[in-house]
Formats: structure tokens, sequence, C-alpha cells
């Protein structure tokens, strides 16, 4: 049995679901959990975090819309093998290739668009937080 | 039993289960005891807690058993009274205080940090397959036994007392979690074995009579193999990430 952990903290100002999203994507994409891991019944995690159960599928639902996990009847929720899902590295690269290419459209110079990048940080933890 | 002999039964055995209370009442020292035999190597103030919060649900329960099961037992019927022995109520007092216990676990957790472990959890996880397998073959044996006899009411006071292990069993697989991965594994674990073992023994001290010598023989054999269950699954230091 994998002592591999998801620590949930109600506290932190970021919704529930989402820190359950990073946590298994982070574990995926560093090997922690292998192509082939059984993930916990979205009911046993939810009894185990003191979540709703819509809280922990809204999480799952994420992770299979973006390659990194499959759901079957059988078997349940199990990582899914490489290539469907890229590494957290690859993906920030393209989504900051994306902003930068949109930001030259604009007129926007580096400084400019750092500003940019800096205020949506923070605003996505407050809006992370209210998304439930 | 006359209400009398039944009363003061129950007030007997009440007055040794305070007294077993106030020995067994859990501290730090009972808890830190209870984590490293199960597994935990440096359990943490926290840790020690939580298992002397997992100890308390359990023993607080133990007198008002020692008081109502004679008096359960007696009004119900169906059992030997003459031949019931103290054993048999103690051990059915620990089931059945587990069997409280898990229930009152069941309450989701208020903390605001919460830990759960990354993998499905089942039985198996919990206890050896081998285990389960002795407790079952055991189980079918008493069921069996007392119902070859016609012993009815022992079958069915036998039946009831596997269903109760079977149900904290399982309330140990499903409850929330309390505590770190490795201090809520130790607990599941502890009281899933203890719940496999405990069952079956219990069952077997259940009195009836015996008409064949054959059924005496299966009586004897099922009961040596549930102790056998008891004692390999609870007794001497655990590790409950090796439950396979």
């Amino acid at each position: 049995m994998t002592s591999l952990r998801v620590v949930v903290d109600t506290e932190r100002g970021v919704a529930p679901w989402r820190q359950v999203h990073e946590q298994i994507t982070h574990a995926i994409a560093s090997g922690a959990l292998p192509p082939g891991s059984r993930l916990p019944a979205i009911r046993q995690l939810a009894r185990d975090l003191a979540l709703a159960t819509g809280t922990v599928a809204r999480a799952y639902r994420e992770l299979e819309t973006t390659g990194w996990v499959h759901t079957g009847r059988a078997r349940g929720t199990v990582v899914t093998e490489q290539p469907r899902h890229p590494a957290p590295q690859d993906l920030l690269d393209r989504a900051a290739a994306d902003f930068a290419r949109t930001a030259r459209e604009l007129g926007a110079d580096a400084d400019a668009a750092v500003i940019a990048v800096r205020s949506a940080y923070r605003t996505s933890d407050v809006t992370g937080s209210t998304d439930d | 039993m006359p209400l009398d002999n039944l009363l003061g039964v129950a007030l007997v055995t009440g007055l040794i289960g305070i007294a077993i209370l106030v020995v067994l009442w859990p501290n730090e020292r009972h808890g830190e005891r209870l984590l490293r035999r199960w597994g935990v190597a440096d359990p943490s103030g926290a840790d020690v807690t939580t298992a002397v919060t997992y100890l308390r649900r359990r023993r607080f329960w133990y007198p008002w058993l020692f008081l109502g099961i004679p008096v359960i037992t007696g009004a119900l019927g169906g059992l030997d009274d003459e031949r019931r022995s103290t054993g048999w109520a103690v051990l059915a007092t620990l089931l059945l205080g587990a069997l409280i216990a898990e229930l009152l676990a069941l309450r989701p957790s208020r903390q605001p940090r919460r830990e759960a472990m990354l993998a499905a959890r089942g039985i198996g996880d919990l206890v050896p397959g081998w285990g389960i397998a002795l407790a079952a073959v055991a189980s079918a044996a008493i069921l069996g036994r007392l119902a070859v006899e016609a012993q009815w009411a022992a079958t069915a006071w036998a039946g009831g007392i596997v269903l109760a292990a079977l149900a904290v069993a399982a309330l140990a697989v499903r409850r929330p979690a309390s505590g770190r991965v490795e201090v809520d594994l130790a607990l599941r674990a502890r009281s899933a074995r203890v719940a496999v073992g405990l069952g079956p023994t219990v069952a077997a001290l259940v009195p009836g009579s015996i008409t064949a010598t054959w059924t005496w023989w299966v009586g004897l054999t099922a009961g040596v193999l549930a102790l056998v269950a008891l004692l390999t699954l609870t007794g001497g230091r655990r590790a409950p990430a090796a439950a396979r």
C-alpha cells in the first residue's frame, strides 16, 4: 500500500477540490504515482478528508479531462499511461508562450506583462477559494 | 433466572466493570504503547492524543456493557444462563465496545487540516488473507454446529455476534481518517484485526447443549481456530503496512 498522502487545509484559502487536484497532479507528474496506480474511490477519499462527495468528484473530473487519470467501471480511477499527461513544466512553458504572444499583440512590454502575471497570480488565490 | 438474581449478577459485573475501567482508563502512556505495538515508530504528542481518544471511545462503554449484557441476555433469553461464563461476557463487552466506538468514529473531522492516504483501501489491506479465512472457517463451523444441534436461539446469538464483528471490521475500513496516515492505518488495522479474531471467539463461547460427540469436536476445533486467529492477529508487534 502506498504511503502517499493528500492534505487539505480548509483555512488555506484555496478551494479543497483544487488542493486535491494539485496534489494528485504533482504526485503523477513526479512519478510518485506511476501509471496504473489506482486512486481511492471518490466516496472513500471524501469520507477521509471530511469533504462533500461532489468536491472530490470535481477534482477527479478535472484530472480525467486533462488526461491524468481514467475512470473505468471495474477498475475505478487509475493513473493513465504516458504520454497522455504532459509534465507540469511543459504545461507551464506552453501557457507562458501563449501569454507572451497575447501580450505582444496588445503592445505590452516584458515588464508590463510580468506585472499582469503577478496580479493574476494573487487574484487566482482568492478566486480559487470561492470556486466551491 | 429470578429477577433478584439477575439484578445481583448485573450489579456485581457492573462493579467489576467500573473497577476495570478505573484501572484501564487510558492515558498518554497507553496511547504511545499502542501505537508502537502497531507499527508507529516515533509517535508525536498529537499521534498519542489520537490513540488515547481511540482507546477512550472504547473503554468508556465497558462498565455499562458489563452491567447491561447480563440483563439483556437474561431478558431476551435463549442462552443457558447457568453456563454463560464471565469470560464470554468480558469478550462480548470488548466486541460491543469496539462496535460503539467505530460508530462514534463515523463523525467527520472538524479540524481544518485533514490528511488521507492516496490509495484504495479494503479489508485485505488491514487484515491478512489467512486471518480472514481462518475466522470465516471458524465462524461457519460454530454456526453450523449449533444449527445441526437445533440450538436455534444459540445460533441466532452466535450469528449476531459474528455480524457485529463483521460490522466493526467494515467500519474500520470505511470510517473517516483520524490523525496522520501512519497512525490512522495502525488504528484501523487494530480495530479490524481485533474484530476478525474476537468475533468467532465470542461466538464459540455461546453456550449450547451437545447431543452428538462429533459436534462437540467440531465446536472444540472451531473454538481453537478462533482463538488462534485472535492471538495471532492481535498478539506481538504489528506492522499494519505489511498486512499481506
